[in-house]
């Protein structure tokens, strides 16, 4: 009795384990997606209408990253009113908020079973086009036609291309501004700061003697110390060739002088500690840096200040001179972006696209924000932004691999997103610690060179 | 008869079991799955024992494990005790006590993020109040205090397990040896260690390893207050299995470290069992 018992057991337990291997069995014999088609397969050979052009019920998925109210009344609007011009498409909303991307998204995405569509920040585009997910939307393009102004073209090119080919569409962006409340600066007979360097000064003399107004709030995010790397008057060199391997080359003393000081200025007196926007309401800063306002989906704004509420008269300036690098302009950020996903069975891609290129531009929300101008800027910069004769560079928000590694390959930043960024984050969050800004950098330089590695497999 | 047993345990342990061992030995990523992935042999293992982080890993595992193993058991203990005594109120408090048990860790977790902030945080506000500090303590983003500061979670959570096994032990324990002791001229301390605790010694044994096992593993306050930060000061073997796994997709990483810490594990339970039987 006893030696068959054991005898099952280890029957059981082999078969499982042959299951097992066999299940995991890889990629050669996952099914095809026999049903789905490519954008050539489908393409019609004359140009159609973009609306009531789907003459089938037909649902499509649409999850949304980031459910800030705005952000929920702006894809509702879409929803509603994309119904109107399409309604044999219905469209179901899943909001997630942005730590999902990894524990929901991906899973589902490796799983075989993502959403129709994601509206989400272009940063994550490339991670999911690298490993062929997502439906490149050139010959869509090419066959319906898109908008491509000069402004869209500048800061939505970084956030479409990889490869050769483009995957998402915009619907909004981020710039970041720096912010002053005017009444403050001529109560204290001051002027605005255009350099870096009189920021400590002039947050001190900013702040009144009993700390209800901080002179100068920074958040924690890293990107804020990425833009003081690029316009510290600084070479900062992103790239070099070290033994026949690419490297990341920005560990130069500029650069360690320019975060000991970005360090060192959370212990001025006047500027607040590093906390996240939400943690200083009720504390009105004198001056302030976001990377969250201009955003709007169908005119509807949907990241404001988050003194909007507060009876606070404020002044954006963008681009400032804080803020021009190199290039001499301001930068944009995090172009929020709209892909759709392929060989999903059963699904409707024509529909798909139907959805992200109306919401993209006509009435949706691309178009209406350079249309009417949603942006809430001040004119210099509306002007500006609507300008055909400049470029502007595109930045990555919260990571700093990005146009580092934009070096490596053209469209690969934002594969190292999730790494590199995790990695810059926790390491930001050593400095109250024991790391010294040395320290900091070589060893930012050292874990996105791991990570590089990891990537490319060397 | 036992066969349908076997099959459920088999699919609900065993599989997950051979999958992560699989795993372990490829480069799997969960974005590449459908590209496949390759025999990689000990690879993930060498890389995990050579990566600069193992030994701070391995040693916050251990301290946080021990410690809040020890604490808990120690708070539990005198809960325990306390609670086996008769006196009026003695059901209110012994729910009170469970409550830790009875919350959430994940909403725990939240809640006590709030509460160890450093600027807003009501440790903060208590121990500058009371003149015990002069400037707030940055309970989660000094890496000198993150890892003190989940174990404090830990211990809060883990208390009430270790108070309700000791209070069945402790009701088990026969009046008579206590009157027996107090003839004899025993005093509460002698009472405690000469019957109490030899009395209550398997119980206290198993809890312990049961806690501590379960420790080992316990991420909730990790992921959520301290994500393993500031800089990996935080970081155990399983939290640091979550953000190669999920994080950065490197299944075959990710498996290496959770069989690693399924040896611990198992070591530890072979050596204390084997002592136990030596013992008995």
């Amino acid at each position: 009795m006893k030696k068959t018992r054991s005898r099952n057991t280890v029957i059981l337990v082999g078969l499982i384990i042959l299951l097992t291997l066999a299940a995991c069995n890889s990629g050669g014999q996952s099914a095809p997606a026999s049903e789905s088609t490519t954008a050539s397969e489908s393409t019609p050979t004359s140009q159609s209408d973009q609306n009531n052009r789907i003459t089938e019920k037909t649902t499509i998925t649409v999850w949304v990253f980031g459910p800030t109210e705005g952000r929920r009344a702006g894809a509702e609007w879409l929803v509603e009113n994309f119904k109107d011009v399409n309604p044999n498409v219905d469209v179901v909303l899943q909001y997630e908020d942005f730590a999902s991307f990894s524990t929901k998204l991906l899973p589902a995405v490796a799983g075989g079973s993502p959403p129709d569509v994601l509206l989400n920040s272009g940063t994550n585009t490339f991670q999911l086009a690298h490993y062929e997910y997502l439906e490149p939307l050139d010959a869509y393009i090419e066959r319906d036609g898109y908008p491509v102004g000069s402004i869209a073209e500048s800061f939505w090119t970084d956030a479409s291309y990889y490869n050769g080919s483009r995957y998402t569409l915009p619907y909004g962006a981020f710039t970041y501004n720096f912010i002053i409340r005017p009444e403050t600066f001529e109560a204290a007979g001051l002027s605005a700061p255009t350099d870096w360097k009189d920021l400590p000064e002039i947050a001190k003399q900013l702040t009144d003697g009993d700390n209800s107004m901080w002179g100068l709030h920074l958040t924690n995010y890293p990107y804020y110390l990425y833009q003081v790397w690029k316009s510290w008057d600084a070479d900062m060199t992103l790239v070099r060739e070290e033994n026949g391997k690419k490297v990341p080359g920005f560990v130069s003393d500029k650069v360690i002088e320019a975060t000991e000081w970005y360090l060192n200025l959370f212990k001025v007196d006047g500027v607040s500690p590093p906390t996240t926007p939400t943690d200083i309401d009720g504390q009105i800063p004198a001056m302030w840096i976001s990377g969250q306002v201009a955003m709007s989906v169908a005119g509807v704004p949907i990241w404001t200040t988050m003194f909007d509420e507060q009876d606070v008269s404020y002044e954006m300036i963008v681009p400032n001179p804080l803020f021009t690098g190199p290039e001499g302009m301001g930068h944009y950020s995090d172009v929020q972006c709209m892909v759709i996903f392929r060989d999903i069975p059963d699904m409707n891609k024509e529909a798909a696209w139907a959805f992200i290129s109306w919401a993209s531009q006509g009435e949706g929300a691309y178009g209406n924000m350079l249309r009417q101008g949603s942006i809430p800027l001040d004119v210099e910069a509306q002007d500006l932004l609507l300008s055909e004769k400049k470029t502007y560079q595109y930045y990555v928000d919260s990571i700093n691999t990005a146009t580092w590694a934009s070096s490596f390959e053209p469209g690969a930043q934002n594969t190292m997103l999730n790494r590199g960024g995790h990695a810059f984050q926790t390491l930001s969050s050593a400095w109250r610690g024991e790391m010294t800004a040395e320290e900091f950098v070589h060893d930012l330089a050292r874990v996105l060179q791991e990570e590089l590695d990891e990537f490319y497999g060397q | 008869m036992l066969a349908p047993l076997l099959f459920v345990l088999g699919l609900l342990v065993l599989a997950p079991l051979c999958v992560t061992l699989i795993y372990s030995f490829t480069d799997a990523n969960l974005l590449k799955l459908r590209q496949g992935f390759h025999f990689v042999g000990l690879n993930n293992y060498s890389d995990m024992f050579t990566n600069e982080l193992f030994s701070l890993i391995l040693s916050n595992s251990l301290v946080y494990s021990l410690v809040s193993t020890v604490a808990a058991m120690l708070f539990g203990l005198v809960s325990a005790l306390c609670l086996n005594m008769k006196f009026k109120g003695r059901g209110i408090f012994r729910a009170i006590l469970l409550v830790p048990w009875i919350i959430p860790s994940a909403v725990a977790s939240l809640g006590f993020k709030w509460m160890f902030h450093g600027i807003y945080g009501i440790f903060n506000a208590i121990l500058l109040t009371m003149g015990l500090i002069t400037e707030p303590i940055l309970f989660i983003t000094d890496p000198n205090y993150a890892l003190w500061s989940v174990c404090l979670v830990t211990i809060w959570k883990a208390t009430p397990i270790a108070m309700i096994m000791l209070m069945g032990a402790l009701q088990g324990v026969s009046i008579e040896l206590y009157e027996s002791a107090r003839v004899e001229g025993a005093s509460k301390i002698n009472q405690f260690r000469y019957v109490t605790v030899p009395s209550i010694k398997p119980v206290l044994f198993s809890t312990t390893l049961v806690l501590f096992l379960w420790i080992l593993n316990f991420t909730d306050p990790i992921l959520i207050i301290t994500n393993g930060g500031p800089s990996n000061a935080s970081q155990i073997i399983s939290s640091y299995a979550y953000y190669l796994g999920v994080n950065n997709q490197r299944l075959g990483s990710a498996s290496a470290f959770s069989v690693f810490s399924l040896l611990i594990t198992g070591i530890i339970i072979s050596i204390t069992t084997r002592r136990s039987e030596v013992d008995v």
